[in-house]
């Protein structure tokens, strides 16, 4: 997917004028995407753009070349996207579980078959299996077993673009990493992802490349260690580095020798031991 | 995107007077659209103009329900104009024929639905919610006697009120991720147009009961009672 | 100092009658001004805890004490929740009114305030969590951060001697939390209140006095930071895992350039690297 010089704005309260999105132009082709920014600086309306729903004011979608606002590009990505909005958890309808994650594979004719071997493995990349939830209400799951749910519903149509809007936030540790293996599996199997988060910990476990929003602008865009592992560089875009690179940079302010941009403990731990080996 | 529900913060005679007597007005302007027709319509509609400009809330936020209602007041112009009636047709095709008597209903039809839009923005504008749910409970204090539980009914109405803009937002989301999931909700079969819109109504339903548990647990929490014990006198509303 | 905040001996309750127990037998103490962080997986029973604290559950079993009363009478629960204030996840759903300073007044309100009383409470809380004067703002136009922070002000203007937040961070930004950090750190300085703050934030459990980790419906650990958060095992059986710092450190000893006690903080780490 390409995007070229997207602009979008919404009319506000006294009938003005909103940028959400200026002169956005992004290329994406395979990996995990990070998409980072503060609160209202159009991450969620950049997500949508690309997801088809929201069409911009001026610049250009492109899907394999075809422009995504008609005729073959329209149709191209209709079928090869799947969003997960904020808190998906929230657009249940269905009684079961299982008609819940087929539903998608249904409406676009998929037999009842193939339907259920899809939701499975769907169901599977998130850690939770098709045969104990089959017939219990979306409902009646846990906090985590919900949202874990919600995304096997998308994931189950296997989009080639994968847009996650904050899949994360309110997960408790468990469902939190089970969430980011998906996403790191469905990586794996050849879609592009794009995740928008303000969680630098959870980017830094998944994400290849992170791009940073500000008020609706593109003033970042650069492989995620670059960006996640640099603190300094992540508090001059108003955002909050990975948990490893505040402490790596808190480290070398007082003096001590810390190597590279480590991105969790490990690499941390391994960057101090390196740090006193050269010292 | 954003629908602005709410207060406009100005001064006004409108501001100032009090909400059970404008709540009282909406209902009875209303009822008057409602049977009325002709000059009494018309005169209505003056009142309306009259008052927007004694709001000082602009006619630009007065008029936005009028807007948002434009495909539906079209319409309902339309098919009166053109389905009303047969008599002295200007134009005629097939089942289909074009009236003075039909125009002139739907432009009263039209009228009386923009009126009401437009009185109840008003209404809104110009009340903060809080006064809105203290107008509710004055207007509602006769049946108290009779054991209704106004207290908790004027404050269902401002929760309500507070709700709209969130609910409707949310509605909107809903439908698209529906829309990337399962196809387009007004798709072009029936049958599949009905599915697909009580498919949304599940979620809507869902959330506006999570909202009013979540809610209800955070008033108890706070010290509210339905039924307050024994100092029912101390609560009155608009008190900031 | 002389009572207890909160006295739990026992405490047992089942949502449905016969079924699991959601709180199985926990004993938990608070002093005043205590700083008490509460961690553990979706569903090991924080928030059944916590909605006892301010009689929004029924005492089942067991004996709880808040503030000195006594949560089985159900005469005291308007008591109880005038001494214990509670901050919930999601900011929308908590508001009864759009304007700031109406819904900061409705505690007030419900517990007999006079206007003039209220209006004071509303000034003095608003400005206890830095936004003084605004009253007048709606609170559909406030951020996230800004939206919770009203909330804990609706609870302050009570004058409550608890604060409860449960996972009051956890639909916020990074910035918003650290707001909402700031303003309950202020608060339980200048006013003295305890805090029991529900987190799945392991940086942040390290900034509290106490952690309390439930598992299953009871206390599995409750100790300062530096003993419970560095327990690698015992968080992994509940759910969890340790702070990036105590990780780090873990995995500096297994690597054989480090030794003694772990960590809990950035600042802590630092200084133990420099010694």
């Amino acid at each position: 997917m390409t995007l070229s010089n997207v602009c979008l704005a919404f009319e506000g309260e006294a009938g003005e004028r909103i940028a959400a999105l200026e002169d956005v132009s992004l290329e994406l082709s395979g990996g995990v995407c990070g998409l980072m920014g503060q609160t209202g600086s159009g991450k969620t309306t950049l997500l949508e753009v690309m997801a088809g729903l929201l069409p911009p004011d001026s610049g250009r979608v492109l899907v394999d070349g075809a422009d995504a606002s008609r005729g073959e590009g329209e149709r191209r990505l209709a079928s090869s996207v799947g969003l997960v909005f904020q808190i998906p958890e929230r657009q249940f309808f269905e009684a079961t579980v299982e008609r819940e994650v087929c539903c998608g594979l249904v409406a676009r004719g998929a037999s009842p078959g193939e339907a259920r071997l899809s939701a499975s493995e769907a169901l599977g990349l998130m850690g939770l299996s098709l045969s104990e939830l089959a017939e219990r209400s979306p409902f009646a799951l846990s906090g985590g077993q919900r949202r874990r749910v919600a995304i096997a519903s998308v994931l189950a149509l296997r989009p080639e673009l994968l847009l996650l809007d904050e899949p994360t936030a309110g997960l408790d540790p468990s469902s939190r990493a089970a969430c980011l293996a998906a996403v790191r599996a469905a990586a794996a199997s050849g879609a592009t992802v794009v995740m928008a988060s303000h969680d630098a910990n959870a980017l830094a476990a998944v994400a290849d490349r992170v791009v940073v929003l500000e008020g609706g602008r593109l003033t970042l865009d650069g492989p995620a260690r670059a960006v996640l592992g640099d603190a300094a560089l992540m508090r001059a875009h108003g955002l909050e580095a990975s948990c490893a690179a505040r402490a790596a940079s808190a480290l070398r302010r007082a003096g001590v020798r810390v190597e590279g941009a480590p991105l969790d403990a490990t690499e941390l731990a391994r960057a101090i031991a390196a740090g006193r080996g050269r010292a | 995107m954003r629908v602005p529900v709410g207060y406009v913060w100005a001064d006004s005679p409108l501001h100032r007077a009090r909400a059970g007597a404008k709540l009282a007005g909406l209902i009875v302007c209303s009822l008057a659209a409602a049977l009325s027709s002709g000059l009494v319509l018309a005169a209505l509609c003056l009142l309306a103009c009259a008052l927007v400009a004694l709001s000082r809330v602009g006619w630009r936020r007065a008029l936005r329900p009028v807007w948002a209602m434009r495909w539906l007041l079209l319409a309902v112009l339309l098919m009166n104009a053109l389905l009303f009636s047969r008599v002295d047709a200007v134009l005629e095709l097939g089942p289909l024929a074009l009236t003075p008597v039909g125009a002139a209903q739907g432009v009263r039809v039209a009228a009386r639905v923009a009126l009401v839009g437009v009185l109840g923005a008003l209404l809104t504008a110009t009340t903060r919610p809080q006064e809105l749910v203290g107008g509710v409970r004055s207007l509602l204090r006769p049946l108290s006697a009779l054991g209704v539980p106004t207290e908790a009914a004027a404050l269902a109405v401002g929760v309500t009120l507070q709700f709209v803009p969130t609910l409707l937002r949310e509605g909107r989301q809903l439908a698209r991720a529906q829309e990337i999931r399962c196809g387009h909700v007004a798709s072009h079969d029936i049958m599949r147009r009905t599915v697909n819109y009580v498919r949304l109504l599940v979620p809507v339903f869902v959330a506006a009961f999570r909202r009013a548990d979540e809610l209800s647990v955070a008033m108890e929490a706070r010290g509210y009672q339905v039924a307050p014990p024994c100092d029912k006198g101390s609560r009155k509303g608009g008190s900031v | 100092m002389g009572e207890k905040v909160v006295e739990a001996r026992g405490v047992r309750h089942r949502y449905v009658p016969g079924g699991e127990p959601d709180l199985d037998g926990v004993s938990l103490d608070v002093a005043p001004g205590e700083l008490v962080a509460v961690v553990g997986a979706n569903g090991s029973g924080k928030t059944t805890l916590a909605r006892h604290l301010n009689a929004l559950v029924g005492l089942q079993e067991g004996e709880l004490r808040v503030v000195g009363l006594d949560a089985s009478d159900p005469g005291a629960a308007r008591e109880l929740r005038r001494a214990c204030g509670m901050v919930f996840q999601n900011p929308e759903n908590q508001f009864v009114s759009t304007l700031v300073g109406e819904d900061v007044a409705f505690g007030p309100e419900n517990f007999g305030a006079s206007a003039d009383e209220a209006r004071a409470a509303v000034a003095d809380a608003l400005a206890a969590v830095g936004l003084p004067g605004f009253e007048r703002r709606s609170v559909l136009g406030l951020s996230g951060g800004q939206q919770q922070r009203v909330a804990l002000a609706g609870v302050l203007a009570v004058g409550p001697r608890l604060v409860v937040l449960d996972e009051a961070t956890s639909m916020i930004d990074p910035r918003g939390r650290d707001e909402l950090v700031r303003a309950v750190l202020d608060v339980r300085a200048a006013r003295g209140s305890a805090v029991l703050w529900i987190t799945h934030d392991m940086e942040l459990a390290a900034r509290a006095d106490r952690v309390v980790v439930m598992r299953e419906g009871s206390i599995a650990a409750d100790g300062a930071p530096a003993d419970v958060l560095v327990d690698e095992g015992l968080l992994a059986s509940a759910g969890l895992e340790p702070p990036l710092v105590v990780r780090t450190w873990l995995e500096l000893v297994r690597l054989g350039v480090a030794s003694g006690p772990a960590p809990v903080t950035v600042e802590g780490l630092v200084s133990a690297l420099c010694a």
